[in-house]
């Protein structure tokens, strides 16, 4: 037999494609139980809510179909961010949580976020005249539960910015309104005095008072890093 | 480039921030590459800080170099920087594979013993050597379980040794394990081994597994009495740099370095 059957035929077993024989049971049950608990492990240390939510023994089985499908990444830090994939494509798995695209993503982007190198961290200073964007160390999400509350029943649109805390080496999240998001959205292409008129516009808004709102709001995100300058002519999305 | 001597001990996160403050300087640290490619932020002065005053060596575990397929370039390229940024010279790997046509199982999986595997992991020895700039040294692996074969470990350790001119990190607790394992003697092994390739060697701590009568290479305790004597035996007869490599339950700095003297002052005390 070629080495590439061999090995073919044996990892089959491992991962429970084919059945093992009698004879060698004991091994290949051995090598079962080391694959599986090495993805079992990250799994649900990446993803502590998701495992409270979840029975021990049905999510044994995802995993299991999980390890079936083919994990590609060499780096086992991202193995959470393709089991997201994962989800998605199997949708009829978790027909019973349909909060669960939003709370990998939350439970996800925190890792993310955690492992990125900030040695070019840089603070912009806010100068009303110029255009901002979110730095690539930070992430806009729209989500449809609130999931970062640990609130899955009520479905909306809600919209989470999560940051990394220099100062407290954590992940920081934040609530923000669709009206700030939209604010967010226009900065990035009309400098932030323009930005005030125009939403002050539609929406009939005092310009005096939502400057008194604004900057104050905006002066905190660039101190955090959170916005920075936007001098490229390129339009960017802010949910990532 | 420093040569490598001494005796080392593998970084770990677990005890990283105390490694600066304690003043402990080990002959050489090793470094798994995958586990700090991307680090927590906050880990990364600590990290360079160590890895610069330090002669510093590595051990991957994603190669899976036994694979039908190559490793693909994106992955020897990140291998490569990372080599390269860190100065580091001497990269290590297992002789097993772990993913098969890019599918991962993230374990280290037997290969058939085999001339024609021997030919295979001649050739890709040489493409990654090629590729990565530097020599490669791999690691006699654990297994439970022997896919069609034809030869002995031994055999086929030393004929791919012969074959490709690899040079051997050699794990005294796999040789233990394999041994208890699959019925042969250790000592024998070693005997038959071409020890004149050993780069370094690795010592680790296994766990009796009841439920499946194995004994597992966990990385999780202590070195246990058997492999220090079988360890012994070995330094008598290659005097190869050695170091402690553990990977679960890991424990204070200070634990691991009360191990560390252990291996020194029995590495120190054989000529």
């Amino acid at each position: 037999m070629s080495d590439i059957k061999t090995q073919k035929i044996f990892l089959d077993k491992v991962i429970e494609k084919t059945k093992a024989k009698k004879s060698e049971k004991k091994e290949i049950e051995l090598y079962k139980e080391l694959v599986h608990h090495r993805f079992f492990e990250v799994i649900s240390n990446a993803n502590p809510i998701f495992y409270s939510m979840i029975k021990k023994k049905r999510l044994q089985k995802i995993v299991t179909k999980f390890i079936q499908s083919g994990a590609k990444t060499d780096l086992i830090w991202k193995l959470p961010d393709e089991f997201r994939d994962f989800v998605k494509k199997n949708s009829k798995l978790f027909k019973d949580m349909s909060y669960i695209d939003d709370l990998l993503w939350f439970e996800w982007i925190e890792i993310k976020l955690f492992m990125k190198d900030y040695s070019s961290f840089k603070i912009s200073f806010l100068n009303i005249l110029e255009k901002y964007k979110i730095s690539k160390n930070t992430k806009i999400k729209r989500l449809s539960y609130k999931v970062y509350e640990q609130e899955f029943t009520t479905k909306d649109e809600y919209f989470v910015l999560a940051y990394y805390d220099l100062d407290k080496e954590e992940v920081i999240y934040r609530d923000i309104s669709a009206f700030m998001y939209e604010f967010l959205e226009l900065i990035v292409d009309l400098n932030v005095k323009d930005s005030i008129k125009k939403i002050s516009k539609k929406y009939k808004l005092d310009i005096k008072e939502l400057k008194s709102i604004l900057i104050p709001a905006l002066e905190e995100l660039c101190s955090l890093g959170v916005l920075i300058k936007n001098r490229k002519k390129d339009k960017l999305c802010l949910v990532q | 480039m420093a040569k490598l001597k001494g005796c080392g001990l593998g970084l770990r996160r677990e005890f990283l921030q105390e490694v600066i403050p304690s003043t402990f300087k080990p002959d050489f640290w090793e470094v798994t590459p995958e586990n700090w490619i991307n680090m927590p932020y906050h880990h990364k002065e600590a990290f360079e800080q160590i890895v610069s005053n330090n002669k510093t060596i590595a051990h991957g575990l994603s190669l899976s170099i036994g694979s039908p397929t190559k490793p693909t370039k994106k992955f020897l390229k990140t291998i490569k920087s990372f080599l390269d940024r860190y100065n580091i010279e001497d990269y290590s790997e297992h002789i097993s594979f772990s993913n098969f046509n890019g599918a991962q199982t993230y374990e280290l999986l037997p290969l058939p013993m085999t001339k024609s595997m021997v030919n295979l992991l001649s050739d890709r020895i040489k493409y990654i050597e090629d590729f990565l700039g530097r020599s490669l040294i791999l690691e006699n692996a654990t297994y439970y379980y022997v896919p069609d074969s034809n030869m002995s470990e031994v055999e086929f350790i030393n004929e791919l040794i012969h074959k490709s001119g690899v040079r051997i990190l050699l794990d005294v607790n796999n040789v233990y394990v394999n041994s208890i394992n699959h019925k042969y003697d250790a000592k024998k092994f070693i005997d038959d081994l071409d020890t004149s390739s050993v780069a370094y060697m690795h010592l680790a701590g296994h766990f009796d597994d009841d439920e499946s009568g194995f004994l597992v290479d966990t990385h999780g305790m202590k070195v246990t009495k058997k492999v220090w004597d079988l360890y012994k035996y070995t330094l008598n007869k290659v005097k190869a740099p050695s170091m402690i490599e553990r990977d679960n339950n890991i424990p204070p700095l200070d634990v691991m370095i009360k191990e560390y003297s252990k291996l020194k002052k029995i590495y120190r005390g054989i000529s």
